[in-house]
């Protein structure tokens, strides 16, 4: 019987201790940084250290587990599910909290740091699930 | 759904991880189907029956709940 179920397209697993490598570019980044051998605007170096740290922590999220089956592939979805959930409330709470707060300096939430707890709350969410199995 | 994957291993005298290994699936998958977290798709029960020569209906019955 031919499977036809559609999953998501993922990185091999082979590839992980690679990815996990590049979380040495942000912390290398950080460090060139505290010693001034990089001397850049704080705009143009809060961009790059970003950039440098979502591409390992988005590389992660859609790498295969070593045995890719149809419960971590539920367990995935799930955990997609739970985390878009979780984006929508934040953003709701912060609204109301905005239109309620009289403080003028209150500063919305960046995409930035909203994806940047997406994917927190995603690889904690999943790692919860699959221990729990 | 209860099954009773975890007799027949017992039966042909079989690991997790040779199970796991037969219908290609990973330990845990294996365990949390013993232990009823987890409902398997019609491939896997199938593919499970195979290895215990026996019908899906012998390993996988439904419960009132159900």
């Amino acid at each position: 019987m031919k499977n036809n179920n559609v999953y998501l397209k993922l990185i091999p697993h082979y590839y992980r201790k690679w990815i996990y490598l590049l979380f040495l570019l942000p912390v290398t980044f950080l460090i060139l940084k505290e010693t001034e051998i990089i001397n850049m605007m704080e705009h143009s170096s809060k961009a790059l250290f970003s950039v440098l740290f979502f591409l390992p922590l988005m590389l992660v999220v859609f790498t295969a587990e070593k045995v890719e089956d149809e419960r971590i592939e539920k367990i995935r979805m799930q955990a997609f599910g739970i985390t878009c959930l979780f984006a929508f409330t934040y953003l709701l709470i912060m609204k109301i909290f905005d239109l309620l707060s009289t403080n003028e300096n209150l500063e919305n939430i960046t995409a930035n740091e909203l994806v940047l707890q997406m994917i927190i709350f995603y690889l904690i969410n999943k790692f919860i699930m699959l221990r729990k199995g | 759904m209860k099954n009773t994957i975890k007799v027949e291993r017992a039966k042909k005298d079989m690991t997790q991880q040779n199970l796991a290994d037969l219908v290609g699936v990973s330990r845990q998958t294996i365990n949390s189907l013993e232990k009823g977290r987890y409902v398997p798709s019609t491939i896997l029960a199938l593919k499970i029956s195979d290895v215990f020569e026996t019908s899906v209906n012998e390993i996988f019955t439904l419960e009132k709940e159900d």
